[in-house]
């Protein structure tokens, strides 16, 4: 029998004193549904469950200038709406909509699809998609870092003991014609994604893309940008050399040697990320043009 | 470490001793014995063990106990009694819509918040719906007419 505690402390300074005291041993409860799984396998034995679920503060979304804040207690259920207030969010409501089904939705947070770190999380690969950022807490401090940099490999992330993660914030778009899309793709509605595409574009007043981004889930152990492809793409007008979009998708499909796994192949992957991009590029550019395709 | 636990199932008050590590599903199903909510995967796959933990769908083996202190549970017990089914309970019989009857209880919990969400779904809505209830006796499409047959009615 496990010889564990259960805290929910109210606010995020307890919370934070709890993490400290328990050091390696402090586990943190979002909506439980990665930690009940692990807890049950045996996969961790924590000393101390901390539970986020009194916790004041944490479940706030709020657009500032620099850019929209969602809190860690967000659940995936309420990201997959918000983007119908928040435009900036529309990719990442998408993605939140596909994840798993409405049960998981409703009780699974944003903090925790992050922190849970899957190398399919719909949720991370939609986050770089929009360039976030995550704010870390501990007794020591605050920082931010770019999800990026936050994403160390499949299941893990670079937080330190004792930090909590208690918010995200997506930057404003620069430019005035800019939109993100999310597209995925499962056999079977319900499952993680076999493969997932992110594609942001921002076109200035004479259709040239300006800093684009593409980002393949679940093809190496974190999200992961395709450069080439984004480079293929960077200064073209994307209004006249359409041509642009195919090319940067056929670069993203042979850009990285997809993890193969039991349903799919490598080169199954590839595929998909090819057909994926393309899709996604298309329909963001279009909504960068509130132009419908 | 055990810690005490009070909660109401099918609005009655229930007070337990359980672990930290405990889930909502061995708290209904081994502390207070109510089996009608099914253990299929114990991994969130499949959705049996689904039950609305303050009106809301959760699937049982993935909450903590302890995360429903002082909370309120629907169980399928809840829903209905032999004696006076639920509408959804009379519609699943009459369409066939259950075989084995393992999927049964936790398809009609979503059912039934579907409705009480949306008193008039598509086809198409109660599919989405259904996603989270896996039915290994494929039921799917005669619980899916089940569920229209009590929305036109109401
Ligand atoms: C059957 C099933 C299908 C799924 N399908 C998908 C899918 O298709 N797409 C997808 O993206 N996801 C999917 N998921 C994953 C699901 O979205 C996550 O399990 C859920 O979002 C986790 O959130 P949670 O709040 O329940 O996390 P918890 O289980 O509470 O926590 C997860 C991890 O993060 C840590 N943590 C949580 N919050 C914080 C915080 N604020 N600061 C620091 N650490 C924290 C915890 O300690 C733990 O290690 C699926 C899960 C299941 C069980
Ligand atoms: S037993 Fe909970 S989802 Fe299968
Ligand atoms: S009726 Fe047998 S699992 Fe659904």
């Amino acid at each position: 029998m496990l010889n564990c505690c259960y805290c929910e402390p109210t606010t995020v300074a307890e919370a934070l004193t709890l993490l400290a005291e328990h050091g390696d041993g402090a586990r943190v409860v979002a909506g439980g549904q990665v930690i009940a799984l692990l807890l049950r396998q045996g996969f961790i034995k924590p000393s101390c469950l901390v539970s986020l679920q009194s916790v004041a503060g944490l479940d706030g979304i709020t657009a500032e200038q620099r850019g929209v804040r969602i809190g860690a207690m967000v659940t995936l259920h309420r990201l997959g709406n918000a983007g119908n207030e928040y435009p900036t969010l529309r990719a990442l409501s998408e993605a939140a909509h596909t994840v798993a089904d409405q049960h998981i939705r409703n009780r699974g947070t944003l903090g925790g699809n992050i922190c849970g770190a899957h190398p399919a999380s719909d949720i991370n690969t939609a986050l770089m998609t929009l360039n976030a950022e995550v704010t870390l807490v501990s007794t020591q401090g605050e920082r931010m870092v770019n999800l990026h940099e936050f994403l160390a490999g499949p299941f893990t992330t670079t937080a330190k003991p004792g930090e909590l993660l208690t918010e995200v914030t997506i930057p404003g778009f620069a430019l005035r014609r800019s939109a993100a899309v999310y597209c995925r793709f499962s056999p079977r509605a319900g499952d993680f994604p076999v493969v997932s595409v992110g594609a942001f574009v921002s076109l200035d007043d004479t259709g040239q893309c300006q800093e684009p981004r593409i980002v393949l889930g679940n093809c190496l152990g974190a999200p992961t940008r395709a450069t080439e492809a984004e480079q293929r793409l960077a200064h073209r007008n994307l209004l006249e050399d359409t041509r642009s979009l195919t090319e940067a998708a056929t670069l993203a499909a042979t850009h990285l040697t997809p993890r193969s796994e039991p349903m799919a192949s490598s080169a199954y992957k590839q595929d998909l990320v090819g057909v994926l991009t393309r899709a996604a590029l298309t329909e963001a550019v279009a909504r960068a043009l509130e132009v419908r395709p | 470490m055990k810690y005490s636990l009070s909660l109401t199932v099918n609005d009655e008050q229930y007070n337990l001793l359980v672990e930290a590590s405990h889930t909502l599903m061995e708290v209904i199903r081994d502390g207070i014995g109510l089996t009608g909510t099914k253990c299929g995967c114990e991994d969130g796959r499949c959705g049996t063990c689904t039950v609305l933990l303050d009106g809301e769908l959760v699937k049982s083996c993935l909450v903590l106990g302890l995360q429903a202190q002082g909370k309120s549970v629907l169980t399928i017990e809840g829903l209905g009694t032999p004696d006076h089914l639920h509408p959804l309970q009379i519609a699943f019989l009459e369409h066939g819509a259950v075989q084995c009857g393992f999927c049964t209880p936790g398809m009609l919990l979503t059912a039934k918040k579907l409705l009480d969400e949306n008193p008039n779904p598509t086809e198409e809505d109660i599919r989405h719906t259904l996603v989270g209830n896996l039915c290994r006796c494929g039921v799917y499409t005669h619980a899916t007419r089940a569920i229209l047959s009590v929305a036109r009615k109401s």
